[in-house]
């Protein structure tokens, strides 16, 4: 886990491009979305696999496609 | 109803059921944040409604419509309400093994969420879940706040945190009834790096506190083995159980601290594609260790129309005292479980989603394959499912 949250950082650090204004038609894009499913279906998928695995999701602010879960297969 | 809850432990997916809705109520935000890095305004009115439908070779199926608004108030106040319910018949092995009949259970939860700002200049949103079964209440509160970091650098933050209680309770027996508390705290980062790629990473930290084992569950003890019933008794069970020297209650530790690290990666492949990667890997107290990675490619033909296919494996590892046999009740402190979701599982998913819009109005549809692999799991070593989600959303 240590390993994956200093990948994490490294990654998160790099690099000091800025980009201007008119350089971000791309990331307005609809296939730049971070939370392709956000609002649609994600989060309905996202109740079930909460519920079938023990894994803990984080509610939006860390990942739209996941959601914290208690581990259960009663789905 | 009485053999149906009886069979359908209430308590795991209860627990979560609250924060999960709080995903929901705080989708609004997350989404806000998300568009944050494209400058783009949310829409002044949004609805939605769409009904996903599941169904495995464990014989449950699950039909889960869901109907959301949301729309701006005033320049700087917005408001969503969403509602969902889960249809779920069931004759899993977690059914059958306990009762005669499957379960046919309803689920109703209920969002509302109010915001203040601007993605911009910061952006804060107030969201309430009230979850309700028919041996279960939970109700859940948060707060959220989304920032602009550094408009030169594009570095945006969002934090939130929550807190949810639930009442579990039994349909057989009226006087039972126990708490629990769940708080949570989270916070990403999303950063730009490029004109064609961004990343985020967060971070969540979670305490559930109190009743987290079944009202209903309970646990073979001894070196016990079993079949499936082949005879015509009609009031047999669907299995028979030969060794079993003692059958208990299920019991789980009453705390469990949780902690998650994620990431999201995106990456423009032309003018039309982009490739996604997302991954997160997981630790709680219980000594569950787990970890999941997904790719996925996206075709943007044109403007609003979107194809995805992607994939997904997730693997994790059992809590300390997971068993596949216990042969005393003594051996892990007291603690005993039959919950296949605390043992060893891999999971593997592919799916393809589609949007295509007309006009306001955006249809969606999304096909979903999953294998599920129990490795620990006496009654059942693997199981498929899929899920079909059709949805329509108007913007204006």
């Amino acid at each position: 886990m240590k390993t994956f949250a200093l990948t994490l950082i490294v990654l998160l650090a790099s690099g000091c491009a800025t980009v201007a204004p008119w350089e971000r038609g791309t990331l307005a894009s609809g296939r730049m979305q971070l939370d392709a499913d956000a609002d649609e279906t994600s989060m309905i998928g996202s109740r079930r696999r909460a519920r079938e695995e023990g894994i803990i999701g984080a509610t939006g602010a860390t990942s739209g496609s996941s959601a914290s879960g208690g581990g259960c297969g009663c789905h | 109803m009485r053999s149906t809850s009886l069979a359908h432990p209430p308590h795991h997916h209860r627990p979560f059921i609250g924060l999960v809705g709080l995903a929901a109520t705080l989708s609004c935000a997350t989404a806000l944040a998300s568009v944050t890095h494209a400058q783009t305004p949310p829409p002044s009115f949004r609805a939605s409604g769409r009904v996903e439908t599941y169904r495995d070779t464990d014989a449950t199926e699950v039909v889960r419509p869901r109907v959301s608004v949301e729309g701006a108030l005033s320049d700087r106040w917005r408001a969503s309400g969403t509602y969902m319910a889960d249809v779920v018949t069931s004759a899993s092995i977690d059914v059958v093994t306990r009762a005669t009949q499957a379960v046919h259970e309803v689920r109703h939860e209920a969002m509302a969420s109010a915001s203040h700002g601007t993605p911009a200049t910061g952006l804060t949103t107030l969201g309430y879940t009230l979850g309700r079964e028919p041996d279960y209440q939970s109700n859940a509160g948060s707060v959220t706040h989304a920032r602009n970091l550094d408009e030169a650098r594009l570095w945006y933050l969002v934090v939130q945190s929550s807190v949810a209680h639930g009442r579990v309770g039994t349909v057989a027996d009226q006087s039972f009834e126990r708490s629990m508390w769940s708080t949570n705290a989270s916070a990403s980062i999303t950063r730009v790096l490029s004109a064609t790629s961004l990343v985020r990473v967060g971070l969540e930290l979670s305490n559930v506190h109190g009743f987290q084992s079944s009202a209903y569950r309970t646990v073979r003890i001894g070196d016990w083995s079993a079949y499936r019933y082949a005879g015509d008794d009609p009031d047999a069970g669907a299995w028979v159980f030969v060794g079993v020297t003692e059958t208990v209650r299920e019991r789980h530790p009453t705390e469990r601290l949780r902690g998650r690290i994620a990431f999201d990666f995106l990456h423009a492949l032309g003018d039309h594609f982009a490739l996604a990667l997302n991954g997160a890997v997981y630790a709680d107290s219980w000594q569950m260790r787990a970890a999941e990675i997904g790719p996925e490619l996206r075709w943007e033909p044109a403007t609003a129309w979107l194809f995805r296919l992607g994939a997904r494996t997730y693997a994790q590892s059992s809590t300390w005292f997971f068993r596949r046999r216990y042969e005393n009740t003594t051996e892990t402190r007291g603690y005993l479980t039959d919950d296949k979701e605390l043992g060893p599982m891999r999971t593997y998913t592919i799916h393809v989603a589609a949007q295509v819009p007309m006009g306001p109005v955006r249809f969606d549809a999304r096909v979903e394959g999953n294998f599920y692999r129990y490795p620990e799991l006496s009654l059942l070593h693997h199981k498929e499912a899929l899920v079909f989600t059709l949805g329509m959303t108007y913007r204006r």
